[in-house]
C-alpha cells in the first residue's frame, strides 16, 4: 500500500481539526470544509466521523476496497456505475450485496480517510463547519475523531503501530488506560499512535505535552530509565518508558495496579 | 551557582548549620542516597545540596527538575479533575534519580540521587520525609520563597 511520509505534516492543525469535532453536539452532523475553494472535508454524522474526502484521493478509496477485500475490479466497476446512476452509495451498496463485509468497508473507509486527512494538513487551509441539510450519512460505518487521529499517525508509521500494538497488549485489561506515541522527529512532538482504554483526541494531546518533560528530563541527567514513574498528590500515578522512537504511558490507579504493571515492563524489557 | 555556597552559608537557619548541611542530614535515612540538590523551581537555581562533587555537577539534577516541576505540569483530563503530578522517579540500571515537590513550598523541588540497589518505595517514602524536614527547618521565607 506503501507509508504517506509525516513530512509537511501540520499535525497541530490535524488535531484542532478533530477536536473541533469531538466539541460538537452530539446531534450535529454537517462537514468540516478545508480551504475556500473547498480541497476537501471531514463528513460528521451526530458527532462521528463517516469519511474525508480530499480533492485528487477520489479513485484512491477504490484501490483501497481491492486492497482490503476479495472483490475484483470488474465486480467494483459494475457497482460503481450501478450507484452512479441510481446516486447510491458505493460502500454501503457493496456490503449490502455482501460483495465485501463490514469491517472490510470500515477498513478501506478509515484508511482512506487518514490519508485524506493528512493530505489536508499539508498546508496550513482555514475550515468551517457546515451543517448539513440534505439526507444524512450512514451512521453505521461512523467512527471516533480520536480513532482517525490514530489512524492518520499509523499511516505514516506503520511498523512503529505494530510494535506499540504488540507492547500494550500485554496491559489491556480492562480500566486500563494507556498510550503510546511515536517520537517524530519532523515535528519534535508526540504523536498518539495507539491507546487502550478511552481518551479523546483533547486528552491525548495534554498527555503528550506532558508526558514530553521526561525523556528531556532523562537527557538532562544523562540516564537511560528503564522506566519513569510519575505520583500526583492523590497517589495516581503514570508509569512511562520509552525505546525505539515510541514512548508509553500507563495510568496506574491504585498501588497494586501500579506494582503489576511495574513488573509486567520490567520482565518484558 | 558560583556563589551558592556564601548563600547556604549567610542564610542557613538551625542554628549555626547551613543548608547544605540541614539538607544533607534530612537525607541520610534515605535508602542508598548518593547525592541530591534542593531547587528553586521558577528560578532554575540551586539552593543547597551535598554529595559527591560541587554544585556544577549538580545542575544537571537542578535542570531535570525544572523540566519535570517547572512548568505547569497539571495533566488536564476532560471531565475529570486534572492529575497534579508532585514525585517523579527515573530508574535506570544504576541509579534511582527522585526528584518531589515541596509539600508547602511548590516553589522548590528536592532532587536525590540513590543506589539503584535501593527499594524505590522505601526512597520514595523517605525521600518525602526529608523534604518534609527541609521545608521546616530551613528558612526559606526571607527568600520569598
Amino acid at each position: 500500500m506503501g507509508n504517506m511520509t509525516s513530512a509537511n505534516v501540520d499535525w497541530s492543525a490535524l488535531a484542532d481539526a478533530l477536536s473541533r469535532i469531538e466539541r460538537l453536539n452530539a446531534d450535529d452532523s454537517g462537514l468540516l470544509e478545508f480551504g475556500l475553494q473547498q480541497r476537501g472535508g471531514i463528513f460528521v454524522e451526530k458527532g462521528r466521523v463517516c469519511w474525508v474526502a480530499a480533492s485528487g484521493l477520489g479513485r484512491r478509496l477504490r484501490s483501497l476496497i481491492l486492497v482490503y477485500s476479495e472483490i475484483d475490479e470488474a465486480e467494483l466497476d459494475r457497482v460503481c456505475e450501478q450507484c452512479r446512476v441510481r446516486g447510491s452509495m458505493v460502500g454501503q451498496t457493496l456490503v449490502e450485496e455482501g460483495l465485501i463485509t463490514p469491517d472490510e468497508l470500515e477498513s478501506a473507509l478509515r484508511h482512506h480517510s487518514a490519508e485524506s486527512l493528512i493530505e489536508l494538513c499539508r498546508s496550513p487551509l482555514p475550515t468551517r463547519f457546515r451543517v448539513h441539510t440534505g439526507r444524512g450519512y450512514a451512521p453505521r460505518f461512523t467512527f471516533r475523531p480520536l480513532d482517525l487521529l490514530l489512524d492518520a499517525v499509523g499511516t505514516c508509521f506503520p511498523e512503529r503501530q505494530l510494535e506499540a500494538r504488540r507492547e500494550l497488549e500485554a496491559f489491556a485489561e480492562p480500566g486500563t488506560q494507556a498510550v503510546a506515541f511515536v517520537v517524530d522527529s519532523q515535528s519534535d512532538c508526540l504523536l498518539p499512535v495507539v491507546e487502550v482504554g478511552t481518551h479523546s483526541v483533547e486528552g491525548l494531546r495534554a498527555l503528550g505535552r506532558w508526558a514530553s518533560a521526561m525523556p528531556d528530563a532523562s537527557l538532562e541527567l544523562a540516564a537511560a530509565p528503564s522506566f519513569t514513574l510519575a505520583v500526583t498528590a492523590n497517589g495516581d500515578s503514570v508509569l512511562v518508558w520509552w525505546n525505539a522512537g515510541l514512548l508509553y504511558t500507563v495510568l496506574c490507579q491504585d498501588r497494586a495496579r501500579l506494582a503489576a504493571v511495574t513488573s509486567r515492563h520490567m520482565a518484558r524489557a | 551557582m558560583a556563589d551558592e555556597r556564601a548563600l547556604s552559608a549567610d542564610r542557613g537557619s538551625a542554628g549555626s548549620t547551613s543548608i547544605d548541611e540541614v539538607i544533607a542530614q534530612a537525607c541520610e535515612p534515605v535508602p542508598g542516597v548518593e547525592n541530591g540538590a534542593l531547587v528553586l523551581l521558577a528560578e532554575g537555581m540551586l539552593l543547597g545540596g551535598f554529595g559527591s562533587g560541587r554544585a556544577f555537577d549538580r545542575e544537571p539534577l537542578v535542570r531535570a527538575a525544572v523540566r519535570c516541576l517547572g512548568a505547569s505540569n497539571a495533566l488536564p483530563r476532560p471531565s475529570q479533575s486534572a492529575l497534579e503530578f508532585i514525585e517523579y522517579a527515573f530508574v535506570t540500571s544504576r541509579q534511582i534519580v527522585v526528584i518531589l515537590r515541596g509539600a508547602h513550598r511548590p516553589t522548590v523541588a528536592l532532587a536525590l540521587v540513590c543506589a539503584r540497589e535501593s527499594n524505590l518505595a522505601f526512597v520514595l517514602g523517605a525521600a518525602r520525609r526529608a523534604l518534609g524536614y527541609i521545608e521546616a527547618n530551613v528558612e526559606l521565607d526571607q527568600w520569598g520563597i
